[in-house]
């Protein structure tokens, strides 16, 4: 069961990664570099995206120490 | 001339422009559905996908807890991947300038041109708009080809999935001048010299054989 957690931490700090990866590359590229103003929704979207799995994180790690 | 601009014309023109003469007459972007119908599947795929874990982890091994990390890392790939085609979906854009026809994307390393041609110097334009299939002919998409034949090559452009096809495809008519074809049932709009000089030459054609073409 510890197994099954600590591959589960892993999979959510490679998927933090990639969202933060993909924030970077809409405010960076879409935004500055072509210029199209990002809507709300997305915004939001990019904001769940990144505070998401750190819940997840955090819930996960507290799950391992107790 | 009017420009349809679908999306909010914020663009760096510089990026877009590369005359001074030239002209911006249309940025569109493809229809929601393109994003949508994949999310919805994606999204069918994520909910089956937490009932089998709920089904191996909960019935048969009794782990509660590792069925919500299950379900939430299922969760945040879900909206990680449907994040990932919004903005993709988002910044896929289709420009016609006065010069140029353009399809340019964003990927992970940056903006990128897909397919540019030219429209300066050209022998005949040809503008198609088509809508086919159910999904297109509920919210009215279709694609939008325009083809240049150039001294040198032969090039088309397709725009697929455009809301309202053929007012798009009218208004790139009229701007280049080209007129409707004989079969109003396709949306083909040829160039104009070339198609009055088809007809003179058939015309020359049907008077030398004395009708017998």
């Amino acid at each position: 069961m510890t197994f099954l957690a600590l591959a589960a931490l892993l999979v959510i700090v490679a998927i933090f990664l990639i969202n933060l990866l993909l924030t970077k590359q809409a405010y960076e590229i879409i935004f500055e570099k072509m210029s199209l103003p990002l809507p709300p929704f997305l915004i939001r979207l990019l904001q769940f995206n990144l505070i998401f799995p750190l819940v997840i994180l955090s819930i996960i790690v507290i799950f391992l120490m107790l | 001339m009017e420009n349809v601009y679908d999306v909010p014309l914020f663009i760096d023109k510089t990026c877009l422009l590369t005359s001074p003469h030239e002209k911006i007459l249309l940025v569109k972007r493809q229809h929601w559905t393109v994003a949508a119908l994949p999310l919805l599947s994606l999204f069918g795929g994520s909910i089956f996908a937490a009932g089998m874990v709920y089904v191996i982890l909960v019935s048969f091994f009794g782990q509660l807890i590792l069925f919500f990390m299950g379900t939430s890392i299922i969760f945040a790939l879900f909206f990680s991947i449907a994040t990932n085609k919004l903005l993709h979906w988002y910044s896929h854009i289709y420009v016609v300038t006065t010069h140029k026809a353009s399809e340019i994307s964003c990927t992970f390393r940056g903006q990128k041109t897909l397919q540019e041609i030219s429209l300066e110097n050209t022998l005949c334009s040809e503008i198609e708009s088509s809508s086919e299939g159910l999904i297109n002919s509920i919210f009215q998409t279709g694609d939008v080809t325009i083809s240049i034949d150039t001294a040198e090559s032969e090039e088309e452009i397709h725009f697929r999935s455009l809301s309202s096809p053929h007012q798009t495809s009218d208004m790139l008519a009229r701007h280049f001048n080209l007129i409707p074809s004989d079969s109003e049932k396709n949306h083909i709009w040829y160039s104009a010299s070339e198609d009055s000089l088809r007809r003179f030459l058939h015309q020359q054609l049907w008077n030398i054989s004395g009708g017998m073409l």
